[in-house]
């Protein structure tokens, strides 16, 4: 079987924007299970951002083979989930989005002043170990996982607490214990999901996991909306490609991100996808 | 058998106590009233009850269990439901789905199970939506389990809110001024749902402002007034109670309901 | 050496102050975590920028850049967030309508004039310092201490003093009551809107001064400060914001004198953590409504 030359030429062009429409689903997703619960995190580019640079150090300093990167890409940002999710998740929501905003900045400082982590220069030479195909598998999986736990018990004691906190506690839902899991996974989805951006791209640097791409999820999973798992990857899908068809100066991206979460949240309530899925299994 | 004992509970805010000193058995049957006038902090207690205020001083006891330091989900775990003065419900959710999560202490399936599908978790599912059904058919809304919640009328909220609550059969439900925007039809409807609540082996407990209302359907009747417990007895007493009178009608109607059974 | 530290850190902490002080008004007030208030700062600077460049001195600048931001942030309040208030929206509609808000405002303010760093006109700076036993201050750091004691000390006056400052207290004890009562709600949203956007352009021209740097994502930068100081004085609490704010500045210094100036970010987060951890009501623990 043999690949036409133009469907191949096609490929190797528009390659960054396949592995980026995987790698932003994934993003999606990750800011999806967040906002379900309720609750907006706005550390999802810090948590990506661990997950990248675990993985390339893992891979550059100690030749770690890609499978054994994964787990560790996963665990590191979880443990900083943990940290800065353990005391505000007692709290009120702005407390988690400060605090997150916090960790992304902070995150950056430290890249950029440790030399061991790369510095200003990043870390580059990451071998493109992400096979296209596992980026795909993983964002389907992460699908199917979140639409089946979407209608059960879980999903509808997420959304029962997203929509009334104090109501959520009266039927017995541990509204702590729900935050921190869904903050946690999260964490773990956004730091596989930079882990595979990592390897696809030779390059990571310090200012790719910063405050700009953190608001730039967010506006994902607004636009789309959280009506079902799918809404969220649709607008990563669209926030994806719009560039790409109007490219212009590097701003105008960051422009449209913001002002998409301005509208969305203005006019758009529900997002692109208002469809709400079924929250029972039977 | 008491199911609920409260013993010395307060709850202070600055300046104020709603709450004093409330001391308060509720026995495992039948319907339990507590009445006051406005601001006699019946909705305070109740809050003290599920968990959602912490009291300043005072235990909760439930079913011998002292219940005092846990947190609200944990009380609904062990079997304590209620509704709100103001409808609570999950606006977008669908009205057998507030249901269903009635019984979300009740779901044990594990995560693994739920992504896997699995028989077992396929088949509490199904019971789970067979028992949501039940609580809708007693409550008259089986016919709207597929809208909005937010597409019912005031009163068919209500209903919902309690058969959110029934769902999970508790061992005890708080009723928050139930009544409270009812037309007269309505309230006759709640009080035998009550009925057949308490038919079903749940206790309840509520607060309620129309007396008829309480003194046709109680089996004893609690006073508050500026949150202490000013009377503990039977509907009929409670009519009888110089002290309850004068809370209810002030000092001067009492006075004169007073010279008037003298003379 | 720490004297001269200790000096540096009030120094520098007395603009954090300032510019966590309209921060947590809008917040004690208004409800909001206002995320474009980042932007009032970095616009302050720029406007100071054009006055200065254009030969006007800092006694114009100032004010021009503080009046400025002052009115950019009742339009973006006017625009936003009136909306959601009339809605009953919840705070993170409120926090994530202005994240997206001050995005697009940096992307497009670096997209107009570029995103480099620009420099004052070396006469506005007054380099000349001044020596008091071995304890050096410049000209520069004098005025921003002058600007932010008069600037911090206008605003408690206003707040606590002023018969304004009654309706304002009023609307942040319960604005429903306040309205009912015939204070217009709307106008002092925009009175605290302005008061706070004042602020936050003082701000941008006093830091823009003492790093003489000044470029679109300033305030992003800023923006942590501001965080970890209303967090640590307490969401809402104008006195904590204060104490919090010269705190921060004095820590940093020392960070920056003793330990690596590329941690100064690493610590102020540590305490943002550790203050969520253990006092969650920030230092002084004061109840929301009581803080204004």
């Amino acid at each position: 079987m043999s690949v036409p030359p133009w469907l191949s030429d096609l490929f190797w062009t528009y390659q960054n924007v396949v592995v980026s429409l995987g790698v932003n689903g994934l993003l999606a997703l990750s800011m999806y299970v967040v906002l379900a619960a309720g609750q907006l995190s706005l550390g999802q580019a810090a948590f990506m951002g661990l997950g990248a640079y675990a993985s390339a150090l893992l891979t550059l300093r100690l030749h770690a083979p890609f499978w054994a990167v994964l787990p560790a890409a996963m665990l590191v940002p979880v443990a900083f989930a943990l940290l800065v999710g353990g005391p505000t998740l007692r709290l009120a929501g702005v407390y988690l989005a400060i605090a997150t905003i916090g960790l992304g900045e902070v995150l950056r400082a430290v890249y950029l002043n440790v030399d061991a982590l790369g510095g200003a220069l990043g870390l580059s030479g990451i071998p493109e170990a992400a096979p296209l195909w596992l980026i795909y598998a993983l964002l389907a999986a992460a699908l199917l996982v979140f639409w089946r736990i979407g209608r059960s018990r879980v999903g509808r004691a997420m959304e029962a607490m997203r929509s009334d906190e104090t109501a959520a506690l009266a039927m017995g839902v541990n509204v702590r214990r729900y935050r921190l899991a869904t903050l946690v996974a999260s964490a773990a989805l956004a730091g596989l999901a930079g882990a595979l951006s990592a390897h696809s791209t030779d390059f990571i640097g310090p200012n790719d996991y910063g405050f700009e791409p953190a608001v730039s999820i967010l506006s994902f999973a607004l636009l789309g909306g959280i009506g079902s798992p799918i809404a969220p990857v649709v607008g990563a899908v669209v926030l994806t490609l719009l560039p790409e068809l109007m490219r212009g100066f590097a701003e105008l991206r960051l422009i449209l991100n913001g002002v998409v979460i301005v509208l969305a949240v203005l006019f758009l309530p529900r997002g692109l996808v208002a469809w709400r899925m079924r929250r029972r299994a039977a | 058998m008491t199911l609920l004992a409260l013993r010395g509970l307060s709850r202070r805010y600055a300046g104020l106590t709603a709450v004093d000193r409330v001391d308060l058995d509720v026995p495992a049957q039948g319907v339990h009233a507590v009445i006051g006038p406005n601001g006699a902090g019946k909705t305070t207690l109740f809050n003290l009850i599920s968990g959602l205020v912490a009291p300043s001083a005072g235990t909760i006891a439930l079913d011998g269990r002292d219940v005092t330091r846990l947190a609200a989900d944990a009380r609904a775990r062990l079997g304590l439901a209620r509704t709100f003065q103001a409808v609570r419900l999950f606006a977008d959710m669908t009205v057998l789905e507030n249901a269903l999560t009635g019984l979300h202490p009740r779901l044990r399936s594990s995560l693994a199970a739920i992504v896997l599908r699995t028989r077992g978790f396929r088949r509490e599912e199904r019971n789970a939506v067979a028992r949501a059904r039940d609580a809708l058919a007693m409550v008259g809304l089986e016919r709207r389990g597929g809208e909005r919640a937010a597409a019912l009328s005031y009163g068919e909220a209500r209903r919902l809110e309690i058969a959110r609550a029934m769902a999970g059969a508790p061992r005890l439900l708080l009723l928050d001024e139930p009544a409270a925007g009812l037309n007269p039809a309505e309230t006759v409807t709640l009080g035998t749902l009550v009925r057949s609540i308490v038919d079903a082996g749940t206790t309840v407990l509520l607060v309620e402002h129309d007396m008829k209302f309480v003194m046709g359907l109680s089996d004893s009747v609690t006073v508050l007034n500026f949150g202490r417990r000013i009377f503990h007895g039977t509907p009929a007493e409670a009519r009888a109670d110089p002290a309850v009178i004068e809370a209810y009608l002030g000092a001067k109607v009492a006075a004169r309901l007073q010279g008037s059974a003298h003379a | 050496m720490l004297p001269q530290q200790l000096v540096n850190g009030v120094l520098l902490g007395a603009t954090y102050a300032l510019f966590a002080l309209g921060f947590t008004l809008m917040f004690g007030v208004l409800r909001v975590i206002n995320l474009t208030y980042g932007f009032y700062f970095t616009a302050g600077a720029f406007v100071a920028w054009f006055v200065t460049r254009a030969g006007g001195g800092l006694w114009l600048a100032l004010p021009a850049a503080a009046l400025a931001s002052g009115v950019i942030a009742v339009v973006v309040d006017a625009l936003l967030l009136t909306r959601l208030r009339r809605a009953r929206a919840d705070e993170l509609a409120s926090l994530m309508v202005t994240l997206g808000a001050v995005l697009a405002l940096y992307a497009a303010l670096a997209a107009l004039l570029g995103p480099d760093i620009r420099r004052l006109p070396p006469a506005v700076l007054g380099n000349e310092a001044i020596s008091l036993d071995g304890v050096r201050v410049t000209q520069a750091q004098l005025l921003i201490l002058g600007a932010s004691v008069v600037l911090a000390g206008g605003l408690v006056w206003l707040v606590r003093f002023s018969r304004l400052g009654l309706a304002i207290r009023a609307v942040a004890e319960n604005p429903d009551a306040a309205g009912l009562m015939g204070i217009d709600t709307a106008r002092v949203a925009a009175l605290v809107s302005f008061v706070s956007g004042t602020l936050a352009g003082a701000g941008g021209v006093l830091i823009g001064l003492a790093f003489n740097a000044i470029h679109p994502y300033m305030g992003e930068a800023m923006m942590l400060r501001g965080f970890v100081v209303v967090i640590l004085g307490g969401l809402g609490d104008i006195f904590g914001a204060l104490v919090a704010g010269l705190l921060l500045g004095v820590i940093e210094v020392l960070t920056a004198g003793y330990l690596a100036s590329g941690l100064k970010e690493a610590v102020a987060f540590a305490i943002l953590v550790l203050v969520l951890w253990t006092r969650p009501a920030g230092l002084f623990g004061r109840p929301v409504a009581r803080r204004v």
